[in-house]
């Protein structure tokens, strides 16, 4: 797709679109959009990873495209067009990951399905894709992946850190600590503690952002 | 051309769903017998772990591990029919066998039996295990698992278990080793040889002393049952083949495909053959080298 005007690859407001969505506009902290998965899947680091990128890959590829196909989609049903084509990514990193990683695709189980109902892409889509061109509109897609990306792989760290005592899949907290009495703390794995891990961060996130912080 | 109108509508509608179909068929097809493999070896891993030989964490290429494993540790398998009487297979199509467990029970004329040898360490006489598969309805979606006896088809050497869409925390804890530790050495017969199975008690230290028996899931009730009706029906089907083997049946013995007393290190043994055989080949090309080298000299000479 050649852009007539030569906009740089990564002009400024090209950069924004990618990198916006990794701190002052990320969809999970400022928006609140796709939590649901965001608590299910957060126990551990590496399923939490394998998330991440299928998200980012979703968004990215469903945001490019739909707005390849932007000029061509009857605005009348716009929305079933892009529930399709956000579907067939959907299956096909479930293929994929089925394929090449089971053990992991078992642990997301239902999650990788339900990427579809995932806030964040169908948001992009009307808010982005259908009004930009490919090339920002895949950046906005990775950039909103990896922002949602980024606050699983905070919370996950905390949660298996806590929760298991491993990073990874691998020991961390040293057989001496368990003998002199620590222990893991078993509600870190549970759901609650997710939303109140997301809680923080997201009170973190305002402290430092102060405009963005309700009156 | 206008967009609004129905016509381009639906043709853009029809386009689009065929094209994506197309796409999605394709990937099924190109990505199938990776995910069916996948899907076997998870089997063939979970029959290991009945038999206390699953991949430990330690081990760096899972998959590698459990082939290597499953061939050595369960050189044979076969069918059974309701009446006990066995035919021969391989372990190939006794495992296709799994896929599609609940009709292999309601037809009953062809279960699977895996033969495993005996691990290092555990004190049975004769290095033999029977390993059958078990499948039931938990709560919310089926549960199955596999049963290990010990050669007297009575004592469970190890059990494992797994469900679809138990409730974690409660249902979901049969797929725990503290849950499936506790059928070990637990026994299926009663002294008088009338086949009893094994019950989920209710109550924490309920099952302490009773060998035929084991503690039930406080909050999991209804998975509990499942599970007790599971090992009741299925290996209750069994019972006929058991029976005969117990009874040392000469035909039994004879049906019953003799097992290969592996040594119990043969995995390490295979790979150590393995290396091996891949040194020989490179010292046969470094000698193989040589000659040539040899040969040119000769003919420069």
């Amino acid at each position: 797709m050649s852009t007539k005007e030569k906009e740089p690859l990564f002009s400024a407001k090209n950069m924004n679109a990618l990198l916006g969505p990794l701190g002052r506009n990320n969809p999970i902290l400022v928006q609140v959009l796709g939590i649901c998965s965001a608590l299910a899947v957060t126990a551990k680091l590496k399923p939490a990873f394998v998330m991440a990128l299928s998200v980012t890959v979703v968004t990215a590829f469903s945001n490019l495209i739909i707005s390849l196909m932007r000029k061509g989609i009857p605005s009348r049903i716009r929305i079933i067009v892009q529930l399709v084509v956000v579907a067939a990514l959907v299956i096909l990193v479930d293929q994929v990951l089925k394929a090449f990683v089971y053990d992991i695709s078992k642990q997301l189980s239902v999650f990788v399905g339900l990427i579809i109902t995932n806030c964040i892409i169908m948001g992009r889509l009307e808010a982005f894709a259908m009004g930009n061109r490919p090339w920002p509109s895949f950046l906005d897609g990775i950039g909103n992946g990896l922002g949602y990306g980024l606050i699983l792989l905070i919370v996950a760290f905390f949660r298996e850190l806590l929760g298991s005592g491993t990073l990874w899949g691998y020991q961390v907290v040293p057989q001496w600590c368990y003998e002199h009495g620590y222990a893991n703390n078993g509600l870190m794995i549970l759901p609650p503690m997710a939303l109140i891990t997301v809680g923080v961060i997201i009170w973190i996130h305002r402290s430092r952002n102060k405009d963005l912080q309700e009156k | 051309m206008n967009k609004q109108s129905n016509t381009y509508i639906v043709t853009y509608a029809t386009v689009l769903v065929v094209v994506v179909a197309a796409v999605l068929s394709f990937a099924a097809i190109e990505l199938q017998p990776r995910q069916e493999a996948n899907v076997k070896i998870e089997k063939m891993g979970a029959i290991l772990g009945a038999i206390g030989r699953e991949a430990s964490d330690t081990v760096a290429d899972k998959n590698r591990y459990i082939e290597s494993a499953f061939a050595a540790y369960i050189p044979t398998a076969f069918f059974v029919d309701s009446l006990g009487n066995a035919t021969e297979a391989t372990p190939e199509e006794v495992l296709g066998a799994l896929n599609n467990l609940p009709a292999v029970f309601a037809a009953r004329t062809a279960m699977p039996v895996f033969v495993a040898t005996s691990p290092a360490g555990k004190a049975a006489a004769a290095g033999k295990q029977y390993v059958v598969p078990v499948t039931g309805k938990g709560l919310w979606g089926p549960v199955w698992g596999y049963v290990a006896l010990n050669e007297d088809c009575n004592t469970i050497d190890g059990a494992v278990f797994d469900h679809k869409s138990e409730t974690p925390g409660l249902g979901a804890e049969i797929a725990t080793p503290a849950f499936q530790g506790q059928f070990v050495d637990k026994q299926i017969f009663d002294p008088a040889g009338d086949f009893v199975s094994i019950s989920l008690l209710k109550g924490k230290g309920a099952s302490a002393r009773n060998s035929h028996a084991v503690d039930a899931i406080s909050g999991g009730t209804l998975t509990s049952n499942g599970v007790q009706k599971m090992l009741r029906v299925c290996l209750g089907d069994y019972v006929p083949f058991f029976e005969k083997v117990r009874a040392h049946d000469a035909a039994a013995e004879s049906l019953a495909p003799a097992t290969v007393v592996a040594d119990s290190s043969a995995v390490e043994t295979a790979a150590a053959a393995d290396s091996l055989a891949r040194a020989a080949a490179v010292a046969d090309t470094a000698a193989q080298l040589v000659t040539t080298t040899e040969t040119t000299e000769g003919g420069a000479k």
